[in-house]
């Protein structure tokens, strides 16, 4: 991977792992499993009304005698409630106004079994006290037989029935009150009176009992649960198609997002071809394959500019007796002569570089300036064995150019005259120390070919022709 | 609603039949009473220990038993109970007005606030809060740990942020350790709560009328004996029953007593649970408060305005119960509720 290639592949991960994400949060399962925590809420706040009513009736009917189950029934009641509103989504308005009015008559039926619970505990106390007035009745009065019977089978009905549902028994217990009523108007026993008061009140207490019983037991309540139930419902109905709805949209998304990452990246890597391809144009000779004029300049440039530690030397190599293989056997064979020399001078080079262990740091650079002239930079030399390893240089070079080129017809003998030059010895800008080499370069073929000089500023630059 | 309407047909159906069987139960048992009791005694008499003889009137209550906490917690929970470092200005612990030689409860008519003034309730007894229903006077609160949230934020008890709270804790040089010893990850709102609401779970321990209700009748002397069977009688077990003797109800507080003043804010006060839901019904209704502890808790009422058991109960007579108290009862009454005392605090 290219290390421009990154911050794509980065924006492109991130891009893709958002609809993940998002599928992570919004999916049918999550929404399956959130409902059904709702709808469980529902169920356990039903099923903690259904356990009040029952404890309520048994309170009333007397197994149990005292409320802490009723009580701890009231409270579970009021936390399952405080469960299903808090685990209802901000969203679910409907669900929302339902609950509220659900809320209504669930305070509703807690303040029926808080008055419960208290006419409960007046009912007992009143049932505790009436026995022992009957007693005192029975023991003190001067009453007759029928008399104290009439009173016992009364204080057994009211004692006894919990409710007065049946109309017999209603009728029997109102004309026997009637009677002791009468009793105590027509006798002066002030425990008889009680009696009868406290009777009234009991059955006073007996029917409001009742009404608060018929509030709790036939509570709106159970409407609203089913009505809140099919609202859950529909509402996960709602979000399953949403979640599906949901999953068909990511699916286009991160298709689409794939292709226009895939156009991206298509379009990206024949930029680089281009990009490659245009580098080479324009830093290679088109010819020989070595590098052109231009990518010499700059080479030679940086290495100047690289300081006054930099030690480097320029060869200048310009064949002799080309033209006339040019003119002899035409431009094809010069060009196939030039190719094979670029690839001598090269492979020349590239040993070079292969030995760079034994001449340490030396950069090597073959270029080819136009024509027959090439040019070989070395940089980053040691200055005091400079001028010996580029004498060696310089000599296998001339044995290499010197080598005749075999053709199918012909073999051509080609030979070369170098010029050296050193900077920053002997120039210190570009057209000084190409000015430098290329001087010295004419000094050779002036003074027989196939031969080297380095620079000296005595050369004199004599006219070339 | 199908289904509640099923149900509650089904129950109402079952209750009546119930009911007659109820009520034939209970004209046999009646009928047959001494008989019965009597080849019950026999037969414990013959084979089973003393023990095991409960009767009718030891069932009305059911007896407490003893939780058992984690005690690394509990002893988290009572150091945080005793520490003054939950009062904003470090002057006041929760201990400082629940007492535990008073059975958790003031001896003073009104414990002082953190302002300078006091706070206009009786503090109540909190070592068998853990069994009430509902909590404070009015009995707004369902649980101990909505009563801890309200006391510690409240400006007129702590007056203290949780956040502050928490930031002391966890300066301290003690609590982290203490923290992580009793089991909790991280000192917050919630592990503070459950810490202190355990060590007043772990104040609940059974009395002396618990080993009674359990069936040991040598628990109790004649006297307390007899108070019980006149506590039952006369009805003030209709009110103060269950485990707690009281808590899981309201009831309206005659208010025709002579203690209570015009002032506006005392008799906001009186008010009750109305003060909470601005219901007209609930005018006057209080909690009935738990009797376990009792005899320790002096002085009585959330206006404190019986100094002693026995004024207290003369004022339930008069007024809850509409009958004036032989001095007889009175005592026999105020017997029996001093074996409500929990164990351990009569060693103290």
């Amino acid at each position: 991977m290219n290390r421009s290639n990154v911050p794509l592949i980065v924006i492109a991960a991130v891009f893709l792992s958002f609809p993940l994400l998002w599928l992570y949060q919004y999916n049918g399962s999550s929404a399956i499993m959130l409902d059904k925590e709702k709808s469980m809420a529902l169920t356990t706040l039903r099923q903690h009304h259904a356990i009040l009513s029952e404890r309520v009736l048994s309170v009333r009917s007397g197994f149990e005698q005292n409320f802490d189950a009723l009580a701890s029934g009231q409270q579970k009641a009021s936390m399952g409630l405080n469960d299903l509103s808090s685990s209802l989504d901000k969203t679910q308005f409907k669900a929302k106004a339902l609950l509220e009015q659900l809320k209504h008559h669930h305070q509703q039926r807690l303040i029926a079994v808080e008055r419960f619970k208290s006419l409960h505990a007046k009912l007992t106390n009143s049932l505790r006290y009436l026995p022992g007035v009957q007693y005192n009745l029975l023991l003190q009065s001067d009453l007759t037989l029928l008399q104290k019977r009439q009173i016992s089978q009364l204080s057994l009905l009211l004692i006894s029935s919990h409710s007065y549902s049946d109309p017999d028994d209603y009728q029997k217990l109102n004309t026997l009150l009637l009677d002791i009523e009468h009793l105590s108007q027509k006798k002066d026993v002030p425990l008889l009176d009680s009696f009868v008061l406290h009777s009234k009140q009991l059955i006073q207490l007996r029917q409001y009992e009742s009404e608060i019983l018929q509030k709790i037991i036939s509570n709106p309540i159970g409407d609203f649960f089913a009505k809140l139930n099919d609202q859950l419902t529909q509402d996960h109905d709602q979000n399953i198609i949403a979640a599906e709805r949901f999953k068909y949209f990511l699916v286009f998304y991160s298709g689409a997002l794939i292709i226009l990452v895939l156009i991206f990246l298509i379009n990206r890597y024949q930029l680089n071809q281009h990009l490659k391809r245009h580098k080479y144009l324009s830093e290679k000779d088109q010819l020989t394959g070595l590098n052109n004029r231009r990518y010499f300049i700059e080479q030679l440039e940086r290495s100047i500019q690289q300081g006054k530690d930099s030690f480097g030397a320029l060869i200048f190599i310009d064949l002799d007796g080309f033209k006339a293989i040019n003119d002899r056997f035409g431009h094809s064979i010069g060009d196939k002569v030039l190719r094979r020399l670029a690839n001598r001078l090269s492979d020349y080079c590239d040993t070079i570089g292969e030995r760079r262990s034994t001449i340490p740091d030396i950069e090597i650079t073959l270029a080819r300036l136009g024509g027959d002239e090439f040019v070989i930079l070395l940089s980053d030399m040691d200055a005091d064995t400079a001028e010996q390893q580029v004498a060696d240089i310089c000599k296998n070079i001339l044995k290499l150019l010197s080598q005749p080129i075999s053709d199918r017809y012909h073999n051509h003998s080609l030979s070369g005259s170098l010029g050296v030059a050193f900077f920053p010895d002997d120039g210190t800008s570009v057209v000084d120390i190409m000015h430098a080499a290329d001087k010295a370069m004419y000094y050779s073929k002036e003074h027989g070919k196939n031969t080297y000089n380095l620079y000296h500023p005595d050369m004199a630059y004599t006219d070339k022709k | 609603m199908q289904i509640l309407a099923c149900y509650s047909e089904a129950v109402s159906g079952v209750y009546f039949s119930m009911v007659k069987v109820f009520q034939l139960v209970s004209l046999l048992i009646a009928m047959f009473f001494p008989l019965i009791s009597a080849a019950e005694s026999t037969q414990n008499r013959s084979f089973g220990p003393k023990i095991l003889q409960l009767n009718n009137q030891q069932q009305a209550i059911p007896p407490l038993i003893k939780a058992n906490h984690p005690p690394a917690v509990v002893e988290l929970g009572k150091k945080l109970f005793y520490d003054k470092l939950l009062s904003q200005n470090k002057q006041q612990s929760c201990s400082g007005c629940h007492r535990p030689d008073h059975g958790f409860a003031d001896d003073r008519d009104f414990s002082p606030n953190t302002q300078g003034g006091v706070i206009p309730v009786n503090t109540p007894g909190l070592a068998y809060s853990t069994l009430l229903q509902y909590q404070n006077w009015a009995g707004q609160l369902p649980s101990l740990e909505a009563q801890l949230d309200v006391v510690v934020e409240n400006p007129n008890v702590m007056n203290l942020p949780w956040p502050e709270l928490i930031r002391r804790l966890k300066l301290h040089s003690d609590y982290p350790a203490l923290f992580r010893r009793a089991g909790y990850s991280d000192i917050t709102k919630t592990t503070i709560t459950d810490a202190i609401v355990t060590y007043e779970k772990s104040l609940a321990v059974p009395s002396r009328f618990d080993a009674f209700l359990h069936g040991d009748s040598n628990q109790l002397s004649s006297q307390e004996q007899q108070g019980f069977r006149k506590f039952k009688n006369f009805g003030c077990i209709s009110c103060h029953q269950g485990t707690a003797l009281g808590g899981n109800l309201r009831q309206k507080f005659d208010h025709s007593q002579d203690c209570f003043t015009n002032d506006y804010h005392w008799r906001k006060r009186d008010l009750g649970y109305f003060n909470f839901t601005n219901h007209p019904g609930d005018k006057y209704y209080f909690r009935v408060p738990t009797l376990r502890n009792v005899a320790l808790t002096a002085p009585y009422f959330h206006d404190a305005s019986a100094k002693t058991l026995e004024q207290a109960i003369q004022v339930m007579f008069r007024h809850q119960l509409a009958i004036e108290a032989k001095p007889e009862d009175i005592s026999d009454i105020a017997a029996f509720l001093g074996s409500l005392t929990g164990i351990q605090y009569e060693s103290e």
